[in-house]
């Protein structure tokens, strides 16, 4: 029996995009007057349906500007669509960009509580998870010091375990593999693998298509907004290599 | 969040509400029941005077009065060059009982001036009577005071017995007086019922959410359950990041009303102190209502367009973040309060329990305060102009907020202007109860929780209605 995590129904998203930007009263009235106040419409996403079930992986491929981050935010409730409906079943965590919430002028302690609460963690359950995610961040000897101190790698790696300490339900991942030096990156992978196979629901956005075709069950092949392909990994893999000329 | 959260959140709401019920009622005293009469009588210019008042000559005046309770009658005299001695009696008379009587020593009297009789309690109970005033003295002949007097301004019928003769006009006095608050022989009712329409608003809501369904002051109070580590976390950030690498830290928020005060005191205090009731702490208490005021707005203004990366990056209720500013003035606000008591009491203001009060007319600033950032946070999404707009416009409500100078000095024809001014409203309630030590007028305490929940609405509501498209914006 499997229960659906996700369920996109047709979903639009448009954005509406002025020549140029008007982030001032002035701009706004002065070419409303001149009647040059026009907005073009880019359709980020158009008409995309999929469901996902409970534990699946799934991949999204496609050129920059296809709409990949894009879905991944609707997903996340960080965007309304402008038609359409997204249903989510359970705890998301997105790791779309680490450490977004950090404050240079605290500790990485502190930072871990801030972080942590952003993501929507509980007090207890930092307070238990704490030396988990400062070990995991091989950064005991600096937590105390302000993170503008920290190098971009320590930052990283902390960002990292601190998103990745929870076990959710539904994980998001925007390209995010690729952090600290080579050892890291193997112990984050890992960890990935590790989220993935305890049940989380997985939407993957990469380049790499090897890591697609390793990590995941399904796959989108989203192009200017609309979806080309959705179906098993090594399918729709291969025929966007076909289509975009990459050799295997 | 469960059940036993809610049950807990509504027992001590509502034991808070039954808690201020009561309190209000003994602490508001008399302000409670009455308040200053406006159409009571004052003819205070004069056109001519009465012949000199010597023994066996008795000036006497009918008058219909106005208000319940008389606090003060003011009569002016003139000696017209004479050196004036002997005793002057003034007796107020209803039909032959004697109601109030004062003496004066006739070389004592100020030269048209009034002079102020203030009865050591009010007189009651004379509300739309016919009262004498009857003034006789034991001066000699060119010793004695005459009356001013009024022919021009008299109300139709006043009349003036000099001995036996009668003449027309008014003697030039005035009586001031408190009026009975027609609502607040109410009080019980009106708090009884507010409070029965609190419980059953719990109950329904209770009910409803045992039972599974939707409720808005539930989902309320459960957003505040599960996002209070999250802004008690924002807090921590605003404080460590505001004061980090300075040396003297929250310090700070202590001394910086402080200092400001003392820079007004130094520019002002010649022209306005003498006007004013303990001037330092009129200006102190001011000045940390409206630094509050000014900080919390101005920060509510940046905490969605500065915390854009995050807003666009994960999922978090944005309004929690002009909350957490709003909280964070708060709690500054809260420590600016230490000076501003420990200077209350340096420079002699006695701290009665009525001063309590005051923090019921901070609480509708702190709502005021939040609707203002709302509106201003969601609008500096759109249109970043008003970041600039809002420093100017804050100076000209500092300006047109009696902070430095006395609300009096406003001329009587622009006053009105002042009324619509919420800041004008809050600081000068919080000056009663602190200052005076007097609870302000029930109305008062209305108007302030309209013009807060007024503010709320307006802001939550732009807010709620633009949330959506911050993220496309930022």
């Amino acid at each position: 029996m499997t229960e659906n995590m996700i369920e996109v129904e047709h979903v639009t998203m448009k954005f509406r995009m002025s020549d140029e930007p008007l982030n001032s009263l002035k701009e706004v009235f002065t070419t409303a007057v001149k009647g040059k106040l026009r907005f073009n419409e880019f359709l980020a996403l158009d008409d995309v349906s999929f469901v996902l079930e409970k534990g699946k992986t799934l991949g999204l491929i496609g050129k920059n500007g296809a709409g990949k981050s894009t879905t991944l935010k609707l997903i996340s409730g960080i965007l309304k669509p402008t038609s359409g409906s997204i249903r989510t079943y359970g705890n998301i965590v997105p790791m779309l960009e680490l450490g977004a919430g950090f404050d240079l002028e605290l500790t990485g302690k502190e930072n871990i509580y801030l972080n942590g609460a952003i993501l929507g963690y509980s007090k207890e359950y930092l307070e238990s998870k704490y030396d988990e995610i400062v070990d995991f961040a091989e950064i005991r000897d600096f937590i105390d010091m302000p993170i503008r101190n920290y190098s971009s790698g320590m930052m990283a790696r902390l960002a990292f375990s601190i998103a990745s300490v929870v076990q959710p339900e539904i994980l998001i991942v925007d390209e995010i593999l690729a952090v600290g030096d080579v050892a890291f990156q193997e112990k984050s992978f890992n960890r990935m693998k590790e989220l993935m196979s305890g049940g989380a629901t997985v939407l993957f956005v990469s380049h790499d298509l090897e890591k697609i075709e390793e990590m995941c069950d399904k796959v989108i092949w989203l192009n200017k907004g609309k979806v080309v392909m959705f179906g098993d990994t090594d399918e729709v893999c291969t025929a966007y290599k076909k289509a975009t000329g990459i050799k295997e | 969040m469960n059940k036993n959260n809610l049950r807990k959140v509504f027992t001590i709401s509502f034991i808070v509400f039954a808690v201020f019920t009561v309190a209000f009622y003994f602490l508001s005293g008399d302000q409670l029941k009455y308040r200053v009469a406006d159409d009571s009588i004052s003819i205070l210019e004069a056109d001519s005077v009465t012949p000199e008042i010597t023994r066996g000559v008795t000036v006497s005046q009918d008058f219909k009065n106005t208000v319940d309770n008389i606090d003060q009658i003011a009569v002016v005299f003139t000696k017209l060059y004479r050196e004036g001695q002997g005793l002057l009696t003034i007796d107020l008379m209803s039909g032959n009982d004697l109601v109030y009587r004062k003496i004066l020593d006739v070389s004592e009297i100020p030269e048209q001036h009034r002079v102020f009789l203030s009865p050591e309690n009010p007189i009651r109970g004379f509300k739309d009577k016919t009262l004498t005033l009857k003034i006789y003295s034991n001066s000699k002949t060119n010793q004695g005071v005459s009356v001013m007097m009024n022919k021009a301004l008299a109300p139709a019928g006043s009349r003036i017995k000099i001995g036996n003769q009668t003449i027309d006009g008014s003697i030039c006095f005035a009586v001031s007086g408190t009026e009975k608050i027609a609502i607040s022989q109410y009080y019980w009712f009106i708090m009884g019922g507010l409070g029965l329409a609190l419980a059953a608003l719990f109950i329904v809501s209770y009910r409803q959410f045992s039972r599974g369904r939707s409720n808005y002051l539930v989902a309320a109070i459960g957003a505040m359950y599960r996002y209070d580590f999250l802004i008690s976390q924002l807090v921590i950030r605003d404080f460590k990041s505001k004061y980090k690498r300075s040396i003297l830290g929250v310090f700070w928020s202590f001394l910086n009303p402080l200092l400001t005060m003392t820079v007004q005191f130094l520019v002002f205090s010649t022209f306005f102190s003498s006007d004013t009731q303990n001037y330092p702490v009129y200006l102190l208490s001011g000045v940390v209502c409206f630094s509050f005021f000014n900080e919390c707005t101005t920060m509510c203004l940046s905490s969605i367009s500065g915390n854009a990366r995050l807003i666009t990056k994960v999922y978090i209720p944005k309004y929690i973040f002009p909350l957490a500013r709003t909280i964070s003035s708060s709690i500054n606000l809260a420590i600016s309060l230490v000076p501003l008591l420990l200077a209350s009491l340096v420079l002699g203001v006695a701290i009665r329990p009525q001063a309590i009060l005051f923090f019921y007319f901070l609480i509708c600033l702190i709502i005021f305060s939040l609707g203002i950032g709302l509106f201003l946070s969601a609008l500096m999404v759109f249109f970043r102009d008003i970041q600039f707009l809002w420093s100017v416009l804050t100076q000209i409500w500092m300006y047109a907020t009696p902070i430095f100078y006395p609300a009096e000095i406003i001329p009587e024809k622009y006053r009105f202007i002042v009324r619509f001014n919420p800041l004008y409203h809050f600081i000068g309630n919080c000056r009663t109860c602190l200052i005076n030590g007097i609870s302000p007028e029930p109305m008062a305490y209305i108007f302030c929780l309209l013009f807060a929940m007024v503010s709320l609405f307006i802001g939550a509501y732009t807010f709620k209605k633009t949330q959506d498209k911050f993220a496309l914006y930022l």
